[in-house]
């Protein structure tokens, strides 16, 4: 229980001093916060932007994402054969048949409002369809090239391989640029933190001579030097993670419109909660490492 | 605190700032540490705080052998050692009382004990109305007694004192000579005390090792045995 209380006064006088060196030089301390926070806000965006990517590709990814259109007058085991071959394609999630009565009714539901549109169509102009789904994107353009020259059986495809394209290429170029800054930028706060500390150890290089003469150890006047490390991270990470957070609860509404139907970013208490400890969380490990680093080098004496 | 050196050397560069040092300090024991400038007092004073390392030959502290042993047993010995500097070596950006409760923090005081300590000591030296200035706004005098007092907030066993008299006046150099006589009699701490200042030694009747480039020339206490 002594060495308890021992732990904790010693941790509160080393707060004090952290504290004590963060006052002393307040711009160099400003700096790293904003350094770290920029981080945490690039960061956290990311985080949120490559979930809210992912969403609307899993949409896309479980939708038909090609449908043949088949020429009237065509009889059963035609049909039947077709939807054998479109079967036997590997990683096909779904082959789904829609005759020309059932894309009619389909049509009439969609345009229930509009009692015009409805009379004048009937299920002679509507093409039986298949809808195909599958697992692995790239089989798309095989079944695409497939039936593109059975002209016999098929009018016309409507093949999304454009969407998806540009939608994986959107994906990975977001997450490539996102994870370079990222990096970036934790290499840049990290290089930040421990420069400023360095500067500060210089500058305090009389103190701790002085402290290391009346018998402080190595760990007592490090310290206070990894705990400013910390408060660097932490307060970066916290307010970072803060501003990307509010950014988002506040864009939320317009994103969710704008990728309708998908649910690009839905704020909930508890996903801000744990974003929130996990970037402190990380924010205090890049502080500590980042200082450790630099009170380890320059202090030696 | 007992304090053995045996056949010392510290050599800077070409230079050999002391030579073949041997001499013991009992517990209790005030020693004046005398000599003209260079003559390798502070050297002396330094190799005992183990702050510089001797070129050759043993130093025994408190029973431990700086050569032989961890660091953190430097540590420790340190912590018993109230150190006055030449230079006061005061944190400039840190108050008078601050300066001291960073030495009492070291030593793992309660803030409590740390504010009674730093009240007592600062009255002792008469500079209790100085506590929250920072050194910059402190006297030659000042300075010293704000050394002397954060060396003795620790009530150390041992008191290392590097020309503590230089910067003061007679009258303060006295107050301040006292003071380390009754802590030595009271209190039995052992007393190293570097000075140039004869008449302040000579008007006590302590032991006196006098240093002449590097070498011990007088030992008081092998001139009574």
């Amino acid at each position: 229980m002594a060495k308890l209380l021992k732990i904790q006064k010693t941790s509160m006088n080393s707060l004090k001093h952290a504290w004590h060196h963060i006052r002393r030089s307040p711009f160099q301390s400003l700096i790293a916060c904003l350094v770290m926070a920029t981080t945490f806000f690039v960061f956290t965006s990311f985080l949120i932007i490559s979930q809210g990517l992912g969403a609307v590709l899993d949409y896309y990814e479980s939708k038909p994402e090609i449908s043949l259109f088949l020429n009237d007058g065509l009889d059963k085991s035609t049909v039947e054969s077709i939807q054998k071959q479109l079967m036997n394609y590997p990683s096909v999630r779904e082959v789904k048949f829609t005759s020309k009565e059932k894309a009619l009714a389909i049509y009439q539901e969609q345009n229930k409002d509009n009692p015009l549109l409805t009379e004048m169509v009937t299920s002679s102009i509507l093409p039986a369809s298949f809808d195909v789904s599958v697992n692995d994107p790239k089989v798309l353009e095989t079944i695409y090239h497939d039936f593109t020259n059975k002209k016999e059986w098929v009018s016309d495809i409507i093949y999304q391989k454009d969407i998806i394209d540009q939608l994986l290429n959107w994906t990975r170029m977001i997450r490539t640029a996102g994870l370079t800054a990222v990096a970036l930028l934790t290499l840049s706060g990290f290089g930040v933190i421990f420069i400023i500390l360095n500067m500060k150890i210089t500058n305090r290089k009389e103190e701790i001579n002085i402290s290391r003469l009346l018998g402080a150890s190595k760990y007592f006047v490090q310290k206070p030097f990894l705990i400013e490390g910390i408060i660097y991270g932490l307060s970066g990470g916290i307010i970072g993670t803060l501003i990307s957070l509010g950014l988002f609860a506040y864009l939320s509404s317009e994103l969710n419109q704008f990728f309708r139907p998908v649910v690009f970013y839905q704020p909930t208490i508890s996903s801000f909660l744990l974003l929130l400890s996990i970037q402190s969380l990380f924010g205090c490990v890049i502080g500590f490492i980042s200082s450790w680093f630099g009170v380890k080098r320059f202090t030696k004496y | 605190m007992k304090v053995v050196l045996e056949n010392v050397s510290k050599n800077f560069g070409s230079i050999r700032a002391l030579k073949n040092i041997n001499f013991k300090v009992d517990e209790g024991e005030f020693v004046f540490i005398e000599g003209p400038s260079g003559s390798g007092k502070s050297t002396l004073l330094k190799l005992i705080l183990h702050q510089i390392r001797p070129t050759s030959g043993i130093i025994i502290v408190d029973g431990v052998d700086y050569a032989n042993c961890h660091k953190s047993k430097v540590d420790r010995i340190r912590k018993n050692i109230g150190v006055i500097f030449q230079n006061y070596q005061l944190i400039s950006d840190k108050s008078v009382e601050e300066n001291i409760a960073i030495n009492l923090e070291i030593i793992g005081l309660s803030d409590y004990q740390i504010d009674s300590r730093i009240e007592s000591v600062l009255t002792k030296v008469n500079l209790l109305s100085r506590r929250h200035l920072f050194p910059n706004q402190l006297s030659g005098g000042e300075l010293q007694r704000a050394a002397l007092a954060r060396a003795l907030a620790v009530e150390p066993k041992l008191i290392l004192a590097d020309e503590p008299t230089g910067n003061l006046d007679i009258e303060n150099s006295w107050n301040l000579i006292k003071l380390l006589k009754q802590i030595n009699d009271k209190q039995k701490t052992t007393i190293i005390m570097a000075t140039h200042n004869l008449e302040i030694v000579n008007s006590l009747n302590k032991r006196k090792i006098y240093l002449k480039d590097g070498e011990i020339v007088k030992d008081s206490k092998n001139i009574h045995e």
